[in-house]
């Protein structure tokens, strides 16, 4: 089969096979930062933003995607450098060996969009379908928190 | 390669008519659900794109359409009966943000996995199920799509006559005023598959002098069981008469099977002791409350 994506911006023809997901449509075609865990909608590793929302791209049938804004965690740079969301996890020590990052980073970016200024709870919320193996979550946390001060400050400077 | 084929009908009459052409055929909506069964071959016919996913609010009720996600739900859900609304109380702790971002109405309701969030609260708001096609439906796609009815949710999940060659379009619940709700799911782990959940309504009518309100309609469903799913006649009758709401094992239909490492005897003592719970703090516990 082919279909037309539209990837962090990009419009893509890519041929996939009828039973394959968006996670295996995407690792195949290079967004290999799009990492295969659990492959069961448990484990966070495989989170996109689907039109703007977080979901597990194990759990999403390629073939249901196309002509949707498919955004993975590289999709988030700008102009080539990392987002803050990037920055703030790097900074805050919240990354070990990384394999959970860019679907902790997808689901945050998901969660200040809506909330900009989370609580704890709240956070704990957001990211409850995204499991780290390495660090406990205290890191994470902090690293949201940064994040969310960041996004703050940008917008005080007049930032967009 | 798999044998996997799509079909993306725009419209209700194009997915019955595709479905009329290929008995076979599977319907997505969601994907969660089929994704679990891995199918490797056949026609999947994807209702993303059929117009079904509307939520609207009709006088008293709320019409939800059958490709809305739990997540598009319970933001509705919220806005409309308030966060303390059984459907709110049960969908935040069903499965993930993310997950409910792709789970649907309609697969659930067409599905009913044990461990829903949604059925028993569906069932004990007497929700109805919006059918196309089926019983009456004849000929080509679109007059099928004008064979529409509206069913029950208990008949529609105990009668497989009801679900043959249908199409669920929507669930369609009562906004009550004058209820209260309760909600308990048994998990080990707060993201773990439910054991069992149990859901309550009570529906009370003008507050008396003592500040007590009598309750007339009580609803209460325990999902899990080895029936799936069982009201609890018995506790709403009493409850409906004024007597005291004393739980015991002869109060459910049946047991619910051993599951998750937990035992049947286990799973069932602690239904009962939640319910109790559930019931005491609705009933005695809140100045002005049911009693």
């Amino acid at each position: 089969m082919t279909g037309e994506f539209v990837i962090n911006g990009e419009t893509r023809t890519l041929e996939f096979d009828g039973a394959d997901t968006l996670l295996d449509l995407l690792r195949a075609n290079g967004y290999t930062e799009v990492k295969q865990g659990c492959a069961h909608g448990e484990c966070g590793s495989c989170m996109v933003l689907l039109d703007g929302k977080p979901v597990n791209s194990c759990q999403v049938y390629a073939a249901t995607a196309t002509s949707l804004a498919i955004t993975t965690s590289r999709g988030l740079t700008v102009d080539g450098s990392p987002h803050v969301i990037h920055q703030a996890w790097a900074d805050s020590g919240a990354v070990q060996c990384g394999f959970c990052t860019p679907g902790m980073v997808v689901a945050t970016y998901a969660l200040l969009e809506s909330n900009p200024n989370p609580s704890d709870e709240e956070i704990a919320v957001a990211l409850s379908g995204n499991i780290c193996r390495c660090t406990g979550y205290v890191k994470t946390f902090d690293a949201v928190h940064q994040a969310a001060r960041w996004i703050a400050e940008h917008h005080e400077k007049g930032g967009a | 390669m798999s044998g996997i084929t799509w079909a993306h009908p725009d419209t209700v009459g194009e997915a019955l008519h595709t479905l009329a052409a290929n008995p076979t055929a599977r319907l997505h909506g969601g994907g969660t659900g089929l994704l679990r069964s891995d199918p490797r071959e056949g026609l999947l016919v994807d209702l993303s794109r059929a117009g079904l996913g509307a939520i609207t609010k009709e006088g008293g009720h709320l019409l939800v359409g059958a490709t809305a996600t739990l997540a598009e739900l319970l933001e509705r859900a919220a806005a409309v009966g308030g966060e303390t609304h059984l459907l709110v109380q049960a969908l935040r702790e069903t499965a993930t943000p993310a997950l409910r971002n792709r789970i649907t109405v309609g697969g659930s309701v067409a599905m009913f996995p044990p461990w829903s969030g949604l059925i028993g609260p569906l069932v004990a708001l007497d929700a109805e199920v919006e059918l196309a096609g089926g019983v009456g439906g004849t000929g080509d796609g679109a007059a099928r799509a004008e064979s529409r009815r509206s069913v029950p949710i208990v008949e529609y999940l105990t009668e497989n006559s009801s679900r043959r060659g249908t199409i669920v379009t929507a669930v369609r619940f009562a906004l009550y005023e004058d209820a209260r709700y309760g909600w308990y799911r048994f998990v080990r782990l707060h993201f773990d598959y439910a054991s069992f959940s149990l859901a309550v309504v009570l529906r009370g009518g003008d507050t008396g002098s003592d500040g007590a309100a009598t309750i007339h309609d009580a609803r209460i469903v325990l999902v899990g069981t080895q029936n799936r799913f069982d009201r609890l006649n018995g506790v709403e009758e009493r409850l409906s008469a004024g007597a005291p709401a004393a739980v015991s094992i002869a109060d459910l239909p049946s047991a619910i099977p051993a599951r998750n490492g937990f035992s049947s005897e286990y799973l069932t003592e602690v239904a009962i002791v939640q319910l109790q719970r559930i019931l005491n703090e609705m009933t005695h516990d809140r100045t002005g409350g049911l009693r």
